[in-house]
C-alpha cells in the first residue's frame, strides 16, 4: 500500500531548479535512503515533505492525504535533525513529551509513552538531565525518542548520525534500523554516505543535481548501476572505471586487448567506459590488465591494492593479506559477466 | 587569554589601576561630598566628620520633590522598557527568521541607526513642537514615547544577534512537534533568548533612567526625572552642592543594581556572535 506518495514534485528558489520531477512511491513500513552528494536536494526534499520548506510544484501526500498545504504540525510526522536540535531549555523526559504536552495528552498516556520510549533507547537513567549534559550518542538517542513518542506516520531523519564519531555512527546505524523493525514505520532517511544507504535501505533513491538518477534495493544498484554516477557512488572502494573501445565485432577492448566475453554487446562500436568492481579482478596470466603496484592497504580481512593501468588507477580487493609489494607488476583479469558499460559522453549504461 | 609576566605584568596593573582611578575618582569625590556641609564643600575640606544632612534635605525637605522625581523617573524608564522589550523583541524575531526581502531588512536597520547616530538634541526641538501641538507636552507618556524611540535600535540589533544565533532547527523541530509559530516563539525560541532579554532590558532601562537632554526639555517641574532634578539643585543664585552630590549618589543605586546583576548577560549580549 503506498503511503507516502510524490509526484512530479519541483522545487525553485527563484530561478534555481533546486528539484525536477521528483517521482517516488514510497509503501507502508518501508526504510527509503534518499542519498546523493552534497547540494543534490535530498533535504530539500525531506524538509518538503516535513513541511518545512514550500512545493513549487506537483503533490506530496501522506497516508492518503494530500498534505501540501498544510503547516508541518498538521502532517503528522516526526523528524530527526542532524543536529538533533533537542530543546536545550527542557530535561530529557520534557523534550521527549513535547509533542504531547502540545497534543494534550492526558498526563498518564504521556508518562507511558515516555517511559516506553526511554526504555527502547535506554535513556531511563537521563531522564532528568538537560540535554547539555548528555554525550553526543546519547543527544541523538533523545532525538530519536522525541520521534518514537509521538508513533506519527512518517519519521523523517536528516543525517542523523553525520555528527557522531566513526565508531559510534556504526552502532547507532544497526540500532536505528533495529528501531525500524520494531516499530515497523514508514521512514525516510537522507544521508550522503552510500554506506549508510547501502546497509539501512529497503530501497534506496539516487538523487543528483535535483533528479532522481536511480531506485532500487541496495543490490540493485550496486549490480546494475543506471549509470556512471551512480556506479561510481554506490560501493566504497570506489569502481574502477577504464577507458575501453567497442570493437566492431562487437567485443569490448580494454587498453587494447580485446577480451573473450562477453559476447557481442548490444550497443554501437566506438569509445566505452568500462566499469569493473574492484572484487571484479583476478590474477591471471594472460589478463588484459597489467600495471605496477603504488599502494597496498590491508585491512585485515582483506587487502586493496592500488596500481596504474592503461593511464587509469585501478584498485583490487584481495581477500586475506596476500604477499604483494609495491613496485611488483600484476596481471589482472576482469571478470566478464560483470562488467559494466557506460557511454563516454554521457555515461548512460550501455549493457 | 593573555597572561603578563614581569615588567609587562607590572605595567599591566599599574594601567588597569590608572583607568579605573580615572573612572571611579570622580564619582567618589561626589560620594564624598554629598556627607559634608554646604560651608565645607565651598572651603574645600577633605576630610570631616560625616554628615546625612544632605541625604534628609534631599529625600525629605519642603522644597525637594526628590521622591517624586525617583516616582517618575521610575515610571519612565519601566514602562519605556517593558514596550521596547516588546516591540524590539518581536521586530528583531520577524527580521532574523521570516523571510523578508533582503532591501526592506537593510532599510530597516539603516533607519534605526538614523536615531543612534545624530544627537538627540537634534530631535528635541521637532519633539517638543509635536508634542505641544498634540497636547502630551511635559506629560510622562511623551517623555516614555521618547525614550521607547531612543532605544529601540539598540535592542533590535541585540535581540537579532540572539535571534540569529538560536539555530533554526529547534524552532523547526518544535513546528514538527506540533507548534504554530506563535508557539515556537513563546515555548521554545522566547525563553532561549531570557539573557538577550535581560541584557537588552537593563541596558535600556539604565540609559532612560540617566537621559537628561529630553527630559529637561520635555519635562515640567511635577514631571521632572531625577537627572532633571539634580540639575535643579543648581539654580541662578544658589547652587546646593551638598544636596545634588546626595541626589546624584542616590541616582545610581538602581542602575548600580541592575548592572550588577545583569552584567554577565550585557558582556555576553554585545560580544555575541563575535567569536564561535
Amino acid at each position: 500500500m503506498t503511503h507516502v506518495l510524490l509526484r512530479n514534485v519541483e522545487k525553485y528558489y527563484g530561478a534555481v531548479h533546486a528539484l525536477s520531477n521528483i517521482n517516488i512511491e514510497i509503501a507502508n513500513g518501508e526504510f527509503v535512503v534518499l542519498v546523493g552528494p552534497s547540494g543534490c536536494g535530498k533535504s530539500t526534499l525531506l524538509r518538503m515533505i516535513a513541511g518545512l520548506e514550500d512545493i513549487s510544484g506537483g503533490d506530496i501526500s501522506i497516508a492518503g492525504r494530500r498534505v501540501n498545504d498544510l503547516e508541518p504540525r498538521e502532517r503528522d510526522i516526526a523528524m530527526v535533525f542532524q543536529s538533533y536540535a533537542l530543546y536545550p531549555h527542557m530535561k530529557v523526559a520534557r523534550n521527549l513529551g513535547f509533542s504531547l504536552e502540545l497534543k494534550k495528552t492526558p498526563e498518564l498516556d504521556a508518562q507511558k509513552a515516555i517511559a516506553n520510549a526511554a526504555k527502547i533507547l535506554g535513556l531511563d537513567p537521563y531522564l532528568d538531565r538537560f540535554p547539555r549534559a548528555l554525550s553526543g550518542g546519547q543527544r541523538q538517542r533523545v532525538a530519536m525518542g522525541r520521534a518514537i513518542v509521538r508513533r506519527p506516520q512518517v519519521f523523517l531523519f536528516d543525517e542523523p548520525l553525520s555528527n557522531l564519531d566513526a565508531q559510534l555512527r556504526v552502532h547507532m546505524r544497526t540500532e536505528v534500523r533495529r528501531l525500524h523493525q520494531e516499530l515497523a514505520a514508514t521512514s525516510i532517511y537522507v544521508t550522503h554516505d552510500q554506506v549508510e544507504a547501502m546497509t539501512m535501505a529497503d530501497r534506496i533513491v539516487v538523487l543528483e543535481a535535483g533528479q532522481i538518477v536511480q531506485t532500487g534495493s541496495p543490490l540493485e544498484l550496486y549490480e546494475r548501476p543506471a549509470n556512471r554516477f551512480v556506479a561510481e557512488f554506490i560501493g566504497s572502494p570506489s569502481i574502477n572505471i577504464l577507458p575501453g573501445r567497442i570493437l566492431d565485432t562487437g567485443r569490448v577492448e580494454i587498453a587494447g586487448e580485446s577480451l573473450p566475453g562477453p559476447g557481442p554487446v548490444g550497443a554501437k562500436s566506438g569509445a566505452v567506459d568500462v566499469g569493473v568492481r574492484p572484487e571484479d579482478l583476478h590474477p591471471a596470466d594472460d589478463g588484459a590488465l597489467f600495471g605496477v603496484v603504488s599502494v597496498v592497504e590491508r585491512l585485515g580481512a582483506e587487502t586493496y591494492v592500488f596500481m596504474k593501468c592503461a593511464d587509469a588507477d585501478l584498485c583490487w580487493r584481495v581477500p586475506g593479506t596476500p604477499k604483494i609489494n609495491i613496485g611488483e607488476t600484476l596481471r589482472l583479469a576482469v571478470n566478464e559477466e560483470r562488467l559494466h558499460l557506460f557511454r563516454p559522453e554521457d555515461g548512460a549504461r550501455l549493457n | 587569554m593573555l597572561v603578563l609576566r614581569g615588567y609587562s605584568r607590572l605595567i599591566g596593573i599599574f594601567l588597569l589601576t590608572l583607568s579605573a582611578f580615572i573612572i571611579v575618582a570622580p564619582f567618589l569625590w561626589v560620594a564624598l561630598q554629598s556627607f559634608k556641609y554646604e560651608i565645607q564643600i565651598l572651603q574645600g575640606t577633605w576630610f570631616t566628620e560625616p554628615t546625612l544632612h544632605n541625604y534628609v534635605d534631599v529625600l525629605w525637605s519642603q522644597r525637594s520633590d526628590f521622591l517624586k522625581n525617583v516616582l517618575n523617573s521610575m515610571i519612565v524608564a519601566g514602562v519605556s522598557t517593558i514596550c521596547v522589550l516588546v516591540v524590539g523583541t518581536l521586530a528583531a524575531y520577524s527580521l532574523a527568521r521570516l523571510r523578508w526581502k533582503r532591501w526592506i531588512a537593510a532599510g530597516f536597520l539603516a533607519w534605526t541607526l538614523v536615531f543612534n547616530m545624530i544627537p538627540p538634541l537634534t530631535l528635541v526641538g521637532p519633539w517638543f513642537l509635536i508634542f505641544r501641538e498634540i497636547g502630551l507636552l511635559q506629560s510622562l507618556f511623551a517623555l516614555v514615547l521618547t525614550h521607547i524611540t531612543l532605544n529601540l535600535p539598540m535592542t533590535v540589533w541585540m535581540m537579532m544577534a540572539y535571534f540569529n544565533e538560536l539555530p533554526r532547527d529547534i524552532e523547526e523541530a518544535a513546528m514538527v512537534d506540533g507548534c504554530r509559530r506563535i508557539d515556537a516563539f513563546w515555548r521554545v525560541s522566547l525563553p532561549l533568548v531570557a539573557p538577550g532579554l535581560i541584557a537588552a532590558g537593563v541596558l535600556a532601562f539604565v540609559f532612560s533612567w540617566n537621559e537628561f537632554a529630553v527630559a529637561l526639555n520635555l519635562t515640567s517641574r511635577a514631571t521632572a526625572t531625577v537627572p532633571v532634578a539634580i540639575a535643579q539643585f543648581s539654580q541662578q543664585y544658589e547652587v546646593q552642592n551638598g544636596q545634588m552630590a546626595a541626589a546624584s549618589v542616590l541616582s545610581t543605586i538602581p542602575a548600580l543594581l541592575l548592572m550588577f546583576f545583569g552584567q554577565k548577560f550585557i558582556i555576553q549580549g554585545l560580544t555575541m556572535g563575535a567569536v564561535k
